[in-house]
């Protein structure tokens, strides 16, 4: 028993539903909704959330499940929000900082690194045009931030990996500003070699992206292949930074740009209690809620081994300097 | 990811009485308690003509319960 047919044949009501899963396994992908109810997208990433929805006896016996279609069909019916801000990155550069800042305004729907938008984009290795995924992904934005508290504004952090993306997004989002925030790569390196990211270890990402599945395959080492992705990730958002609509901000800078230069790049005029609400996300370290957020680029910088630093010197500071520069 | 598949089958025709009815799913939502879950959907069947028992809300919610892990499975 599933919803599928009750979705395919006549398709349900989706007043509450929210579609949290792509179900990229089968010939052709399906969406499947749950009912989160008023919960926010408050915990630091989006399966964070999903998880405690999925705890939930409701949503543990109830899903719909549809055709990709359907969520067009719902967005004529009942149009979202338009993502107010992308927040791109190059991982362990205080991303997770800013979205939680962002979402300690009941106003705001932050959705951090979601799965079903990474799978969306990689629809294309299953032969999806690119106008294709621009109607899906849109589609999909406009479902999945349907108020449920009243809230105003969408913002999305996405994945390291999707700076790649970013001229599709673009194409999909022509008016959403975005930022790119980077960090020393000494730093982000030392953090990487201790708990790398999913797009840090070769293969682990279902994707043609040359700049994270290079051709050549497998390089000497790990820290090798991390550097490499790193200064991709890098240079592309440099080629980028060279359009309208998005600016960089270096971890150092962080979190008080936030207030002083994020939030105006994001059109978001910030009143006092505001302000104070977003400085009170701050204290906490913001993936481990129960330890204070420091900067930890001393440590950090301890940290980096003799290899390490010699491939930031090879391939990543003058990109890092590129970047500060701008 | 899936819905549950191997939901007992006196519990299906209440499965999709919900999933056609709006106001049984605000009924529903929200709910966290597991038992507090099971008497109200108990309820909610005899209501609307879908006899179901605690046994068969049970069942259902261990069967999606595997579902989920087992999606969840690299």
């Amino acid at each position: 028993m599933d919803g599928l047919t009750n979705g395919m044949n006549t398709g349900p009501d989706l007043r509450g539903w929210l579609p949290v899963f792509i179900n990229r396994r089968t010939a052709a992908p399906v969406v499947e909704w749950c009912r989160p109810g008023t919960r926010r997208f408050i915990e630091p990433f989006f399966e964070d959330t999903l998880k405690a929805v999925m705890r939930e006896p409701f949503n543990l016996l109830f899903r719909h499940q549809t055709p990709l279609d359907t969520l067009l069909s719902w967005q004529r019916e009942s149009p979202g929000l338009e993502p107010g801000g992308f927040i791109f990155h190059m991982s362990r550069c205080g991303s997770t900082l800013v979205s939680q800042m962002l979402a300690a305004l009941p106003e705001n729907i932050v959705l951090s690194e979601p799965p079903p938008l990474d799978a969306l984009l990689r629809t294309d290795r299953h032969g999806a045009t690119d106008d294709q995924r621009i109607a899906w992904l849109r589609a999909w934005m406009s479902a999945i931030s349907q108020p449920r508290n009243g809230e105003q504004r969408l913002y999305v952090k996405l994945d390291a990996w999707h700076i790649f993306d970013l001229p599709i997004l673009r194409r999909a989002f022509p008016g959403t500003p975005w930022i790119f925030l980077y960090r020393n790569p000494v730093e982000v390196m030392a953090s990487a070699m201790k708990a790398p990211g999913l797009h840090l270890i070769e293969g682990l990402i279902d994707t043609n992206m040359p700049a994270i599945a290079p051709p050549g395959g497998h390089r000497s080492s790990q820290a090798e292949y991390a550097a490499s992705v790193l200064a991709n990730i890098m240079r592309a958002a440099l080629e980028h930074l060279a359009l309208p609509g998005g600016r960089a901000f270096d971890y150092s800078r962080l979190p008080e740009a936030v207030i002083t230069d994020i939030a105006p790049h994001f059109r978001l005029d910030l009143t006092g209690p505001q302000i104070e609400a977003m400085n009170a996300r701050i204290p906490f370290n913001v993936k481990t809620p129960q330890l204070y957020f420091e900067s930890d680029t001393a440590r950090k910088q301890q940290e980096a081994s003799a290899e390490v630093r010699a491939l930031c010197a090879g391939q990543l500071d003058a990109l890092y300097a590129q970047l500060r520069a701008l | 990811m899936s819905t549950p598949h191997t939901i007992e089958s006196g519990f299906e025709r209440f499965h999709q009485l919900v999933l056609g009815n709006t106001a049984l799913q605000e009924d529903l939502t929200g709910i966290t308690d597991r038992e507090a879950f099971i008497s109200r959907a108990v309820e909610l069947g005899h209501q609307h003509g879908v006899p179901i028992q605690p046994a068969d809300v049970v069942a259902a919610l261990q069967a999606a319960r595997g579902a989920w892990m087992d999606s969840q499975m690299v």
